[in-house]
């Protein structure tokens, strides 16, 4: 299947469209992440609008975010 | 077998008509060929950082003008994905592309705006990559002709030399 990886493998995920690696969401895994505030507000605003067709609720955005702080190696 | 007569020719008069042959062969092997055809401009780092994130920095003189302006004023619709940006970065990076557009020297020869305002449906693209069998661009490898970076290794580096080029299987 195309873009199957083995599990434990490190390597980064793919953009759906562009092919383009994605590093690692879970800051457990890429320390850099949710480390800058606006850089996360840009990328809720457009992921939300994509997905759901509008912005995310405080709540929503929480309920993602705890969900990959809990991702542990 | 046809027999030759010698260049009985003066030295003086033999020169012109070997110059153009001789510059010819001299621009091909100059070492700033890809620069000469004015594809890489001074690539700004926000523009990186921004336009980057999920597909190639294209190099702003791909486009001509018309193009970026309708498409940093098209953000939240950007080829069926949200790419909007904060007021301030989108002012930077559309002045940015606004100076830097239709460079290319075949753009330059032709601004008018591809369809769709994709590069990779201009005419001079299409003429470029004539032979690259249709059934290629769809290689996991690959996926579309708007992957420049699969096969143009050094795109990143905004060279798109015919030396760098490695067409993946």
């Amino acid at each position: 299947m195309p873009g199957r990886r083995r599990s434990g493998s490190r390597q980064p995920g793919r953009h759906a469209s562009t092919g383009k690696p994605v590093t690692a969401l879970a800051p457990a895994f890429n320390p850099e992440r949710f480390s800058d505030p606006a850089k996360v507000e840009k990328w809720f605003r457009r992921n939300c609008n994509d997905v759901v067709g509008r912005e995310c609720s405080a709540a929503e955005k929480a309920d993602v975010l705890s969900w990959l702080t809990s991702l542990k190696p | 077998m046809t027999t030759r007569t010698a260049n009985t020719a003066p030295y003086g008069t033999r020169l012109p008509a070997l110059l153009p042959a001789l510059l010819l062969a001299a621009a091909s092997l100059a070492p700033f060929a890809a620069q000469a055809d004015r594809v890489a401009v001074p690539m700004r780092k926000v523009y990186q950082q921004e336009c980057a994130a999920c597909h190639l920095a294209y190099p702003p003189g791909l486009l001509p003008a018309a193009s970026w302006q309708r498409l940093t004023g098209n953000l939240p619709k950007h080829f069926g994905t949200d790419a909007s940006l904060d007021a301030a970065t989108l002012q930077t990076l559309s002045a940015y592309l606004a100076s830097n557009a239709g460079s290319f020297k075949k753009v330059a020869r032709d601004p008018t705006p591809p369809p769709d305002d994709r590069i990779s449906r201009a005419p001079w693209f299409v003429r470029e990559h004539r032979e690259v069998e249709p059934a290629a661009w769809k290689r996991p490898s690959i996926g579309s002709a708007a992957n420049c970076a699969a096969c143009h290794t050094r795109a990143a580096q905004g060279s798109f030399s015919e030396y760098d080029i490695q067409i993946p299987r």
